[in-house]
């Protein structure tokens, strides 16, 4: 790694002094730039190819691991490029470039009633990039899916400098390789993107929240199952506790949302209490609007900054087994946060020995049951991998890397299997 | 004297001489799929039964540096399954079974060779179907709608193929066995499933697909509406879009897709509409009332004659049943078709149909139009007569500047049909060189040598100055 006045004097060469800082103490980089053009950061890439130099393509900073150490070169943040939404409501399409906030794009596309179907954590500071960079998503994925579902185009800065494209503002297209699908997800290990376009849906008329409190997570999981066989216009799920919980508390309360037109789901909300009632629920609320939006900004938005978290994905039939195995050794000071429909829990835990111990039994029951684990944080002593279990395409992945950044200066050791 | 065994002898001794076809009146069968303008015949054709098969045999292949490709049904209209090459075929129709279906976790993991459609019949009883629905979906297989990413007209609303795939047991072109993707709806690292969902085959043979399986909705009502011409049809999709209402589908046919039907089918399309919608939306019964209420508004306002609901099962089985066989229908009326596969933005249907037409008349070339319009797909069928050169030829023009108009409108060289051998000297329409060297890299990185269906999606050097590529000096003007 080569030292930040060696570095900065070269970078000297294609941005002005106030374009270049040094990188906050989160960051893995000594050195954050600011490009204020695109083509800045075509001939910075250009730059670190030809000098060695290591870059971290750097969205809104609110999903970063905790690297612990500086052993990357410089961070590049496309915030300040000058940008403007290219929006098309009659074809409900837009896009959307990189270093603009998700907030101030829905807020834009709003205007027309239209949304980006993601309902990523932190809106008001984390970047169209960083969101599609870590493939970041929230509870709206039970009715509209991830970014693999909603990025129709995305335009990259590959290795050698040079903005190239994949897909097409059609929200149909099979024209040569979906590059997007490599680019969603890989944390900038591949290029910098400049712009995504995205397939938009409607603003909903209507939305409406139910959450229910269960005394233990299997048994909420449970009315997943019997949710699905019930018509409803469901757009969100969530299983909460801990600091996910806005009810506080040792429940885990089970969020709901209906969304639609007005008449339809009000007769919904009548369905979805009796199929409630028949659980093991111990109670039932419609939430009023802004009931609501407190709560799913405490279920949603908050991302604890230090201990260990994890995102852990299983076969979604095992769930129930899976905290079958976990839940006698939870203890307080943990939280979960689960998306029944699709699998997914993420756990958060401090920084102890018995939660070290607790992770190991997790680890072991995701082996046994099928499924992954990805820690989002980890204490600074921890030994954890960042990816214990691996995919066993990890070669061809490998490989998929070594092509299309040969020299390896795309936040190298960053992703998967030491990528 | 050592005698060194042919692969077709080699062939033979891996699977039986049953299962390798090397008759050369056998393999004129092979010699295309259902673009019937590019034509090959192979080497050979083999019939795996396993992965392992798959394997040994492309293990074969390479070391004997010979071209090979994988096929199912056939039914690709881009040329994805022809040999351009020559070489062996892999034909996995006899991988045809539905491995497992699991209610609980909403899979099915079937094998490349499984029907669409039995998938859909085999999961109706317990109220599912697979979401992918091509209007080929009686003949064409899971295999090949992964390698194309196939549609349909439902994908308006439940997505395309690659939407439904979690993950597939793949071959690589040395034999090597890749399991990519899964049963979790997320696994870490580069999304190989999603690379690979629509590589026509470039990457790897796919043995085994784990797919989603979708809930049927509690109701569907389907609307068919009759215009007094193409135009106001297509002005009424791009407002009932622009309105941010997404039916399920919304197809549109016109009149001489409409007669062809009629004459063949008999389902009830009005012969002396010009253009007629075919508009379906589904999901929670209280919700389909007002929307359908405002579809039939905005049809109206736009001149539509008559807008009708489907009244029992029957009459909404029978117009669906028509639009699923258009193409078929319009064979029946002339000795040829050439069925292209462009996309527009949605707004800017009215005019590329207004374009299809004009094309047409100036080549002297019917056209049968059908398209899923809510996606902004046209299919249009371009009529002609395979024994006259002047034909074939006008038939290949038309089709060229259909497409060009497409992306001119901010379109797609295809929807939904691929690349393949029709297009690929299209491709430099709608990429850079340096957009294509990106896809190159990674095909390089699966299919080194190229021998794993070669001539497919990227421009061939031989024709390659025909097009006119986007140069990637287009960056100069952001510096």
């Amino acid at each position: 790694m080569k030292s930040p006045e060696t570095i900065g004097n070269k970078l000297k060469s294609i941005f002005s002094t106030k374009e270049i800082s040094l990188s906050e103490e989160a960051l893995p980089t000594q050195l954050t730039v600011y490009p204020s053009t695109i083509g800045q950061v075509c001939e910075l890439v250009k730059l670190a190819r030809k000098n060695q130099i290591t870059l971290f393509p750097l969205g809104g900073g609110t999903h970063l691991f905790s690297y612990g150490k500086k052993f990357l070169d410089v961070s590049v943040s496309l915030k300040r490029i000058p940008s403007d939404l290219d929006h098309s409501p009659a074809d409900l399409v837009a896009t959307v470039p990189a270093g603009m906030t998700f907030s101030s794009v829905q807020e834009q596309l709003s205007k027309n009633g239209q949304m980006i179907s993601l309902d990523p954590p932190h809106t008001n500071s984390s970047t169209i990039g960083g969101i599609i960079a870590t493939n970041s998503f929230g509870p709206r994925r039970y009715r509209y899916g991830t970014a693999r579902d909603c990025v129709l185009e995305t335009t990259l800065i590959n290795s050698k400098g040079l903005a190239v494209k994949s897909g097409a503002k059609t929200v149909k297209n099979v024209s040569g390789y979906d590059l997007n699908k490599l680019y969603i997800g890989s944390l900038g290990t591949l290029g910098i993107l400049k712009d995504i376009t995205f397939k938009l849906f409607p603003i909903p008329e209507k939305r409406v929240t139910l959450a229910a409190d269960f005394k233990n997570p299997d048994k909420a999981v449970k009315l997943t199952a019997d949710l699905r066989k019930i018509p409803l216009d469901i757009e969100s799920t969530c299983i909460t506790n801990g600091v996910w919980n806005p009810s506080g508390g040792t429940n885990w309360t089970y969020f709901i949302s209906l969304a639609g037109g007005e008449k339809a789901i009000t007769p919904q909300i009548d369905r979805l209490f009796s199929i409630i009632k028949t659980s093991p629920a111990l109670n039932c609320t419609t939430l009023s609007s802004a009931e609501s939006n407190r709560f799913w900004k405490v279920v949603n938005q908050t991302y604890p900054k230090d201990g260990n978290n994890a995102k852990i994905t299983v076969i979604k039939k095992y769930l129930k087994s899976f905290f079958n195995s976990i839940f006698p050794h939870l203890t307080q000071g943990y939280s979960l946060k689960i998306f029944p429909d699709s699998g997914i829990v993420y756990i958060h835990c401090p920084e102890d020995d018995d939660a070290s111990e607790f992770i190991k039994n997790v680890i072991g029951t995701i082996r046994t049951l099928g499924g992954y684990l990805e820690f989002e944080l980890l204490p600074r002593e921890s030994t954890f991998e960042r990816w214990p279990i691996l995919p066993s395409s990890l070669p061809w992945m490998k490989k998929i890397k070594m092509a299309l950044d040969p020299e390896g200066i795309f936040a190298p050791g960053t992703f998967v299997g030491g990528i | 004297m050592k005698k060194t065994f042919s692969l077709i002898e080699q062939l033979q001794q891996l699977l039986g001489k049953d299962r390798v076809i090397s008759n050369p009146d056998e393999l004129i069968v092979f010699e295309c799929d259902a673009l019937t303008l590019h034509k090959n015949i192979p080497e050979g054709v083999v019939l795996p039964e396993s992965t392992e098969e798959v394997s040994a045999i492309t293990k074969l292949c390479s070391e004997h540096k010979t071209p090979f490709l994988a096929r199912a049904s056939g039914t690709g209209l881009s040329g994805g399954a022809t040999p351009a090459k020559g070489g062996v075929i892999i034909q996995l129709s006899r991988m045809n079974q539905i491995l497992e279906i699991d209610y609980e976790d909403e899979i099915a993991v079937v094998q490349p060779g499984v029907i669409n459609l039995h998938l859909t019949e085999a999961v109706s009883s317990r109220n599912y179907h697979f979401a992918p629905d091509p209007s080929s979906e009686k003949a064409c297989t899971i295999g090949g709608n992964v390698a194309e990413n196939a549609g349909g007209p439902h994908t308006l609303k439940y997505g395309v193929t690659t939407n439904h795939v979690l993950g597939m047991k793949t071959v690589s072109p040395t034999g090597e066995i890749v399991e990519i993707g899964g049963r979790c709806e997320d696994s870490p690292g580069y999304d190989l499933t999603g690379l690979f969902t629509g590589s026509e085959g470039t990457l790897g043979i796919i043995t085994e697909v784990t797919v989603k399986l979708t809930r049927n909705p509690e109701s569907i009502k389907t609307l068919l509406v009759v215009f007094n011409s193409v135009e106001d049809a297509s002005i009424s999709v791009s407002n009932i879009i622009a309105e941010g209402i997404i039916p399920a589908a919304m197809e549109l046919i016109d009149q001489l897709a409409i007669s062809a039907v009629e004459q063949h089918l008999n389902v009830g399309y009005p012969t002396d509409a010009t253009a007629v919608l075919l508009i379906e939306i589904d999901g929670v019964a209280t919700s389909l009332d007002k929307e359908m209420k405002r579809i039939q508004q905005i049809c109206l306002s736009n001149r539509a004659m008559i807008a009708q609901i489907a009244r029992t099962d029957k009459e909404r089985e029978d117009l669906w049943r028509g639009r699923k066989e258009t193409v078929g229908a319009l064979g029946k009326i002339t000795p040829a078709y050439y069925t292209n596969d462009g996309v527009v933005p949605r707004s800017k249907l009215p005019e590329i149909l207004a374009d299809t037409i004009r094309i047409g008349n100036k080549y002297g070339l019917r056209i049968g139009n059908i398209c899923h319009a809510g996606d902004g797909n046209i299919h249009p069928l371009i009529l002609y007569n395979p024994d006259d050169k002047n034909e074939v030829e006008n038939a290949i023009k038309v089709s060229e500047e259909i497409i060009k108009k497409c992306i001119e409108l901010g379109g797609s060289i295809t929807g939904e049909h691929g690349v393949g051998t029709e297009k690929s000297e299209y491709l430099g329409m709608m990429f850079s060189e340096e957009d294509q060297e990106q896809m190159k890299k990674i095909r390089d990185v699966f299919n080194p040598d190229y021998l794993l269906n070669p001539d497919k999606i990227f421009p061939t050097q031989s024709k390659r100055n025909k097009i006119n590529l986007k140069k990637t000096k287009k960056l100069k003007g952001w510096l």
